[in-house]
C-alpha cells in the first residue's frame, strides 16, 4: 500500500520538526560541554542522518565546517563498525580524516544508532573540538610537522560506549594522550548526553507515526531542500567561471600553494573542479576532500540562501572533484591539522571569487578568511596544573557591492567567541594589554573592507609553547570590481628585554615570562573604485579612527581632516 | 476606597486595568498610544475609565506602569548622546562585541552597531588587574577632552567601563569624582554600579546602553508625575523591570536598563498568580500578539529567571524573567519558499497595513486571515472589539497569493497556515523546557495576548500538555500582572572561589552586604523591621569549566556538602551526567530582596445573566465544515462546561475549543481546555 504523498503544509511542520531535533541534540550538547571551545566557541556539531548515510537535519552553531564532513565520517565508521554490529547504548568515536572523516585529530565524532522495533532506523553524529589529542604540541594542530603521526593520537573508529558502558580501557589509553583531561571527560560525556538526547526524541516521532510513514516524511525533506538548492542555482548564470588565489607558504618554510577551482553552472546543478590546485604540501594545511565540500556548501547557502536547511538533500546538485594527492585529497600519511584554520578558509574566498563572475551581488570582497588560531600551553603557576588557551581571531569582511565590510569579527569558517579579556586574566597566565582595531587596514572602496584586529598578551608564567597558525601576509585580502587590497596578517614576538622580532605566519616558538606576543589580523578587501567613495564616508572613517588622514590622502586622493 | 492602576504601554494600544484594593472590583480600559508622549495616554486613559466606571480619581493610590520608553529609546536609536571612557588599549570592545557575527551563512550580515560612536569613545591610562591591584594609576589629566567636550554640550550622558572594575572599583568611582567636580550634575554611569560581574564586554554594554536610556527615562518619568499630579491627587507612581518586579519612579529613572525587557513581563507575573490561586505549579506562559510570541515558563511556582540577554543584538547583563520570544503571531505573513513548502513569518504585517482583512492595506495573508477564513474568528460580532472584518479579501488574498500556488483549496491552505505557525510555536515552547530540562508534560498552558486563547488547544495537544488555561481578561493580561507584581531588587556579584568550608562560611555575610544594597534601593533601612524577603542563588560549576548554574539556596544556615549536592543535582537534571568527585567552584552570587506585599484580593467571578450561547457558525476543520456553538464568555458561569467544537467571545479574545475538547469554567472565571475524557450525551 503506498502512503499519500507529503504535502507543502506536512512538510514545513515536518521540517521544523527533525531540524528542531538536530538543534535541540546540539543545545543540549554545547550546554553540557566542559570546555570553552564547545561552550562558548560552538566548534561543535550535530546531525541526525540515514542508515544510508544520508544527513536529514544538521546543527551547525558555529562551524559550517562540520557540514562536510559528517557523511565521511558515517561511511569510516559503517565500514569498521558495521550497523549490523551497532546495539542500543553503542556510540563509535573517531578522529581520523582518514580516508574519510573529522577534518583534524582534535575533531572527535561519535556516531550511534537510534533502535525502533529492533531494527537500526536513523543514525546520530556529533562533532566536537576537544581542547587537546596529544601529539607534539598542545592544541595538536602544531607546525614544524609533515605527517599525522606527529600531530596527535588517532582514534580509528572504535566502540567507547557499549550498551551504555564507557569502555574504560580505551578512555584511559585517551586520556593518558591528551594534556587536559578534565575537560576531555567533561566534553565526552557531553557528546554522549547528547546522543541520548537525541534517542530519546527520535523515539518519540516513532510513537505518532508509522516507520513507512517517517520514511516517507524523511524523503520529503531531503526532496525539499534539493528542490530549494536547485531553483537556488537556477538564478545563477550559466557559464563556467574559474579562480584561484594562494596561501602564503606550505606550512613547512616551502613555496606559496595554489587553490584553483572551476564552477560550472547550468541546469540547477553546480560543479566545482579543484584540479589545478597545488599537490599536497610537507606543512599541516592538507585536506581530504569532505573538507572541500563543506567549503563549497558553506558558499552556496551563503550565495543562494542562507536559510537553506543543512541536509543532503541540499547538497545533490552539487558535485565536488578533486584530484587524488592534491592539497585537497592528501595521501595518508600528510599531516593535515591546520587545513580547517587556514586552507579551508582560502578556498572559500576562491569560490567566492569564482561566482563573482556570474553572481557579483550575492559575494563579498575576500574576507580575513584566515583563523589566526593562537594557542598557549603550559603549566599555570598559580594552579601547577597544565593549561591551554586557545583563540581564534576575526579580522576585517570584504565590502559587499553597496555595504562595507565589518571591522573584527569572525567570518566564513568560523563563528567563535573571543574570551573575555578578564576571563584570560582570571584564568591562565596571561595579561591582555591591548585589544581593538587596526587603523588602515581595510581596502580602500566605492564601500571599504573591515579593519582587522590587533590583540597583545603578556606572558606571566615561566614556559609555554605557542602554536600560531596565520596567513594572508604575502597573498593579502583582494578588493572586487576596482576596491582595493587590505592589509595582511602580523604577529610580533617582544622580549622581555624589549626586542622584537616578526614571527613566520605558521609556528611553534618557546614563550618565557615576560614575553609579549602582538596579533594583528588582516582586514577585508574593497568594493568598487575608491574614487567613488562619498566625502561624508570618508570624513566619518576618519573621524571615527578607521581610516588616518595619510590613507584618505594616499587612497581617497583628499582628507577632510 | 483605595484603587490601583495598571499601565501597559503597547505599540498600539495602551491597557489599563484599576482594581479595588478592597473588594477585588476590577474594571479596564484601551486607549490608542500616543507614542510622542506616552504619558498622555496613560493621562487620558486614567481619566476616561474613571469617567466610564465613576471612579473618584482621588482614590487611586497606586499607579504601576510598564513603560516602553527606554526600549524605544534603544530600538529607534533615540537615546542621549553618550561618550564612554574606558581602559587604555581597550577602545573597541563595544564595536568588536564577542567578536562573533549573528547570522552565520550570511555574507551582508553586520553586528548592530555601537550605540556610542567611536569617536565618543574615549581611553583613560589606567590599569587594574584581576586580583583588584592597581598596575597603573588613574591618570586624571586625560580626561580633559571629555571635560570640554561635555563643557560644549555635545555629550549629554557618560558612561564608565574600566577593566576589572567589578573587583575594585576604585578608578571609576575617581573618574566620576572629578566628572562632577568639573561639571555638577553630570549623568555619570559606572559599570560596577550597574553590572558587578565578570566580563567586559557585557558590563560595559549595559552600562552604556543605561547612560543611553537613562536621560531619556528620567525626563519622561519627571514630565509624567507632574502632569499626574496636575490632574490628579498625588499618588504613588511605580514602574515594572524586566524581573517581573516594581521599582518606584526615581530608581527606574536611574537604573533604567532595568527596565527595557519589562513589556512581556506583566503576563508572566499574572501567571505567577495564577497559578498560585488554582493550585497548579507548572505553568506554560505564552502571549500571542500581533508581530511575536513571546513563552516563559513557571516551575514550582516561581518563574524563570536569567542574568544574561540583549536587546536586538546588545548584551545587557541584568537579572530578568527568562522570556523566549519568536517573530510569530496574527500578523505573521504566510509565503512560499524557493523548496515549494508553506512558511508563516517572522515577517509580519504589524499593525499597519496589518491583516488583509482589516482592509487598512495589508495585501499579504495573515494567521489572522486564515483564522477568520476557518471561521474561527467572527468576521461581524459586536463583541469582537467592534470591527468589521473583510472575509472575502481575507479569501482572495489566502487564495491567489498561496492556495493556488500551491495546488491547495483556500481553507486547507489557511489550515495549513495555522498549522506552520503553530508548528513554529511549539519550537519556541520546547527550547524554554525540553531544552531547559523540564518535560513540557508537567505543565499547563496558560494562552493569553489577543489571539493566545485560538491556538492554545492545538499547542497543547502538539505537546502533549494535559490543558489550557484561558485567563478572565487575555487582552490585558500583562496589565493585569502589573497590579499584583511586588517591590524587587536584585544584586549580583561575581565572587570567584573554590567551594570549600570557608568560603560557605563567609556566605552568609557576603549575602547579607549584598542583601543591604538591594535593600537601599527599596528604601529599606538597616535595622528597620524585617519586612521583606530575601531570596539567595548561587552560580556554580566545576571547576574548569567555562559556564556556571545558577541554585536557589534553601533559607538558613549553609552546609557545604548541601550546597553541593544542589549543583551537582541541577548538573545531572540539565546535562545528563554530574561529576561528584569533582571540585566545585563559586562564581557569582546572587541576592533577590522582594518587599512583602499586602496580597489584594482577586475578585469573585459574577457572570452576567444574559444567555451564553448566542448562536453558531460553520469552521473549517481537516477539510470539512463543522458547526460550532458560539458562545459569549462572560455569560458563562463558574463550573459550565462548553463541549467543542465551540467558539467562545468576549470583548478581547476569541477561544476555540475543537471537536473532543471541552472548556470548564473554573471558579476564577478561567477557561479551562482539555481533552473530553468520554463523548458527552448532549
Amino acid at each position: 500500500m503506498s502512503l499519500p504523498a507529503v504535502n507543502p503544509i506536512q512538510l514545513e511542520i515536518l521540517r521544523n520538526r527533525w531540524r528542531g531535533i538536530a538543534e535541540e541534540v546540539c543545545a543540549a550538547m554545547i550546554r553540557a560541554s566542559y570546555s570553552p571551545n564547545i561552550r562558548d566557541r560552538f566548534d561543535c556539531s550535530t546531525a541526525l542522518a540515514l542508515p544510508n548515510g544520508e544527513i536529514i537535519a544538521q546543527a551547525e552553531v558555529g562551524t559550517p565546517l562540520h557540514l562536510g564532513i559528517m557523511p565521511g565520517v558515517i561511511r569510516s565508521v559503517l565500514a569498521k563498525v558495521p550497523l549490523a554490529q551497532l546495539e542500543e547504548g553503542d556510540a563509535v568515536i573517531t578522529n581520523l580524516p582518514y580516508p574519510d572523516g573529522p577534518g583534524h585529530l582534535p575533531d572527535v565524532s561519535m556516531l550511534s544508532a537510534v533502535f525502533h522495533a529492533g531494527q537500526p532506523v536513523l543514525l546520530i553524529v556529533t562533532t566536537s573540538h576537544h581542547v587537546d589529542m596529544g601529539g607534539y604540541a598542545p592544541g595538536s594542530m602544531p607546525f614544524g610537522v609533515t605527517e599525522i603521526y606527529q600531530e596527535g593520537l588517532q582514534i580509528p573508529p572504535i566502540k567507547l560506549f557499549s550498551r551504555g558502558v564507557m569502555n574504560e580501557a580505551i578512555y584511559d589509553l585517551i586520556r593518558q594522550n591528551v594534556r587536559t583531561q578534565r575537560e576531555l571527560k567533561g566534553d565526552l560525556m557531553a557528546q554522549w548526553a547528547a546522543a541520548t538526547t537525541a534517542t530519546k526524541r527520535v523515539l518519540e516521532c516513532y510513537k505518532v507515526a508509522t516507520a513507512p510513514e517517517i520514511a516517507r516524511d524523511l524523503a520529503a525533506i531531503l526532496d525539499h531542500a534539493e528542490a530549494s538548492m536547485r531553483a537556488g542555482l537556477a538564478q545563477l548564470k550559466p557559464g563556467t567561471y574559474s579562480f584561484e588565489d594562494f596561501l602564503d607558504d606550505d606550512g613547512a618554510g616551502g613555496p606559496p600553494v595554489r587553490i584553483r577551482v572551476k564552477l560550472t553552472v547550468g541546469g540547477g546543478e553546480l560543479v566545482a573542479d579543484f584540479a589545478g590546485t597545488s599537490p599536497q604540501v610537507a606543512g599541516p594545511l592538507n585536506a581530504r576532500i569532505s573538507a572541500a565540500r563543506a567549503c563549497v556548501y558553506y558558499a552556496m547557502k551563503a550565495v543562494v540562501d542562507p536559510d537553506l536547511p543543512s541536509c543532503a538533500g541540499a547538497h545533490r546538485p552539487i558535485t565536488v572533484l578533486a584530484e587524488e594527492g592534491s592539497l585537497l585529497q592528501a595521501r595518508f600519511p600528510a599531516a593535515i591539522g591546520n587545513a580547517n584554520i587556514l586552507t579551508d578558509q582560502r578556498v572559500v574566498d576562491v569560490i567566492l571569487g569564482a561566482l563573482y563572475q556570474c553572481a557579483p551581488k550575492k559575494v563579498c570582497a575576500a574576507c580575513s578568511s584566515e583563523m589566526n588560531l593562537t594557542n598557549i600551553g603550559g603549566i599555570n603557576p598559580a594552579t601547577g596544573g597544565y593549561f591551554n588557551f586557545v583563540e581564534t581571531y576575526g579580522g576585517g569582511t570584504g565590502a559587499c557591492h553597496d555595504l562595507d565590510g565589518e571591522d573584527g569579527v569572525q567570518n566564513h569558517l568560523t563563528n567563535t567567541q573571543n574570551t573575555p579579556v578578564e576571563v584570560v586574566e582570571r584564568s591562565y597566565p596571561l595579561r591582555v594589554v591591548r585589544y581593538g582595531l587596526i587603523a588602515d587596514s581595510g581596502g580602500a572602496g566605492k564601500f571599504r573592507g573591515g579593519c582587522g584586529l590587533v590583540r597583545e598578551f603578556l606572558f606571566l608564567g615561566k614556559l609555554a609553547t605557542m602554536t600560531l597558525s596565520s596567513d594572508r601576509r604575502r597573498f593579502t585580502p583582494w578588493g572586487l570590481d576596482g576596491g582595493g587590497q587590505a592589509r595582511g596578517a602580523h604577529t610580533y614576538l617582544i622580549s622581555a628585554d624589549g626586542t622584537e622580532r616578526e614571527l613566520p605566519t605558521k609556528t611553534v616558538v618557546t614563550l618565557r615570562h615576560g614575553d609579549r606576543i602582538r596579533i594583528e589580523t588582516p582586514g577585508g578587501g574593497g568594493w568598487g573604485a575608491p574614487s567613488e567613495r562619498t566625502r561624508e564616508a570618508i570624513a566619518l572613517d576618519q573621524e571615527n579612527g578607521y581610516i588616518s588622514p595619510d590613507f584618505a590622502r594616499q587612497h581617497y586622493g583628499h582628507s577632510d581632516a | 476606597m483605595s484603587w490601583r492602576i495598571g499601565i501597559d504601554t503597547g505599540g498600539t494600544f495602551t491597557d489599563l486595568v484599576a482594581i479595588n484594593v478592597e473588594d477585588g472590583r476590577r474594571f479596564f480600559h484601551k486607549v490608542h498610544s500616543t507614542p510622542h508622549d506616552p504619558g498622555e495616554a496613560l493621562c487620558n486613559g486614567i481619566i476616561e475609565m474613571c469617567a466610564r466606571e465613576g471612579l473618584d480619581r482621588a482614590e487611586i493610590d497606586h499607579l504601576i506602569h510598564g513603560s516602553t520608553v527606554a526600549t524605544n529609546a534603544v530600538l529607534e536609536r533615540k537615546g542621549a548622546r553618550t561618550a564612554f571612557l574606558t581602559t587604555e588599549g581597550f577602545r573597541d570592545v563595544l564595536i568588536i562585541q564577542r567578536q562573533n557575527r549573528p547570522r552565520l551563512y550570511d555574507l551582508r550580515g553586520r553586528r548592530p552597531k555601537s550605540i556610542v560612536p567611536r569617536s565618543l569613545i574615549f581611553e583613560v591610562p589606567e590599569r587594574i588587574l584581576c586580583d583588584g591591584t592597581i598596575e597603573t594609576p588613574l591618570d586624571l589629566r586625560s580626561l580633559d577632552a571629555v571635560i570640554s567636550l561635555l563643557r560644549a554640550g555635545k555629550i549629554e550622558s557618560i558612561a564608565v567601563g574600566l577593566l576589572n572594575s567589578y573587583v575594585n572599583p576604585a578608578h571609576e568611582c575617581a573618574v566620576r569624582e572629578l566628572l562632577l567636580h568639573h561639571l555638577p550634575g553630570t549623568k555619570v554611569c559606572l559599570s560596577h554600579e550597574v553590572v558587578r560581574s565578570q566580563g567586559e564586554y557585557e558590563r560595559f554594554s549595559t552600562c552604556v546602553i543605561n547612560s543611553y536610556v537613562q536621560p531619556k527615562m528620567q525626563s519622561y518619568l519627571e514630565r509624567l508625575k507632574s502632569s499626574l499630579s496636575q490632574k490628579f491627587l498625588p499618588s504613588s507612581l511605580f514602574i515594572m523591570k524586566s524581573n517581573g518586579g516594581m521599582t518606584t519612579a526615581a530608581v527606574a529613572g536611574e537604573r533604567s536598563v532595568e527596565t527595557l525587557l519589562s513589556g512581556p513581563a506583566g503576563g508572566v507575573v499574572a501567571g505567577v498568580r495564577l497559578a498560585a490561586e488554582t493550585g497548579r505549579s507548572d505553568l506554560i506562559t505564552a502571549d500571542i500578539g500581533g508581530t511575536s510570541f513571546d513563552v516563559s515558563v513557571i516551575h514550582g511556582g516561581k518563574m524563570g529567571y536569567s542574568s544574561r540577554s540583549d536587546i536586538s543584538g546588545l548584551a545587557i547583563n541584568v537579572p530578568m524573567i527568562d522570556i523566549h520570544t519568536v517573530g510569530a503571531g496574527g500578523g505573521s505573513i504566510g509565503w512560499i519558499d524557493a523548496g515549494g513548502a508553506l512558511r508563516v513569518g517572522p515577517q509580519s504585517a504589524g499593525a499597519v497595513p496589518g491583516p488583509v482583512c482589516y482592509g487598512r492595506g495589508g495585501i499579504e495573508p495573515t494567521v489572522t486571515d486564515a483564522n477568520l477564513v476557518l471561521g474561527r474568528i467572527a468576521a461581524r460580532s459586536s463583541l469582537a472589539g467592534g470591527m468589521d472584518l473583510d472575509l472575502a479579501a481575507a479569501r482572495r488574498a489566502i487564495e491567489t497569493r498561496l492556495a493556488s500556488r500551491l495546488g491547495l483549496g483556500v481553507e486547507e491552505t489557511a489550515e495549513g497556515m495555522i498549522r506552520v505557525v503553530n508548528a513554529r510555536m511549539t519550537a519556541a515552547i520546547r527550547k524554554l523546557t525540553v531544552e531547559r530540562g523540564h518535560d513540557p508534560a508537567r505543565f499547563s498552558l496558560c494562552m493569553f495576548g489577543g489571539a493566545g486563547a485560538l491556538h492554545g488547544a492545538e499547542l497543547a495537544d502538539e505537546m502533549g500538555l494535559a490543558e489550557v488555561i484561558v485567563p478572565v481578561l487575555p487582552g490585558v493580561f500583562s496589565a493585569v500582572g502589573l497590579l499584583i507584581s511586588e517591590m524587587r531588587e536584585e544584586q549580583l556579584q561575581t565572587w570567584l572561589r573554590p567551594l570549600d568550608a570557608s568560603a560557605v562560611s563567609d556566605l552568609a555575610g557576603r549575602f547579607a552586604s549584598l542583601e543591604h544594597e538591594a535593600g537601599g534601593r527599596l528604601g529599606l533601612k538597616a535595622d528597620g523591621e524585617k519586612l521583606h524577603r530575601l531570596d539567595r542563588r548561587l552560580q556554580l560549576r566545576y571547576q574548569g569549566q567555562s559556564h556556571a548554574l545558577t541554585v536557589d539556596l534553601p533559607d538558613g544556615p549553609l552546609q557545604i556538602q548541601a550546597v553541593a549536592a544542589l549543583f551537582h543535582e541541577a548538573h545531572r537534571r540539565l546535562f545528563g551526567y554530574a561529576f561528584a568527585d569533582e571540585p566545585v567552584e563559586i562564581v557569582a552570587l546572587w541576592a533577590v530582596v522582594t518587599l512583602r506585599e499586602r496580597k489584594s484580593v482577586t475578585p469573585p467571578y459574577s457572570p452576567e445573566t444574559s444567555p451564553a450561547r448566542i448562536g453558531q457558525r460553520d469552521v473549517f476543520l481537516h477539510g470539512k465544515k463543522v458547526e460550532a456553538a458560539v458562545y459569549r464568555r462572560f455569560s458563562l458561569s463558574a463550573g459550565a462546561v462548553i463541549d467543542g467544537p465551540a467558539v467562545i467571545e468576549q470583548p478581547d479574545t476569541t477561544t476555540w475549543v475543537p471537536p473532543s475538547h471541552e472548556a470548564t469554567v473554573d471558579p476564577f472565571g478561567n477557561l479551562v481546555l482539555r481533552v473530553a475524557t468520554a463523548p458527552r450525551v448532549p
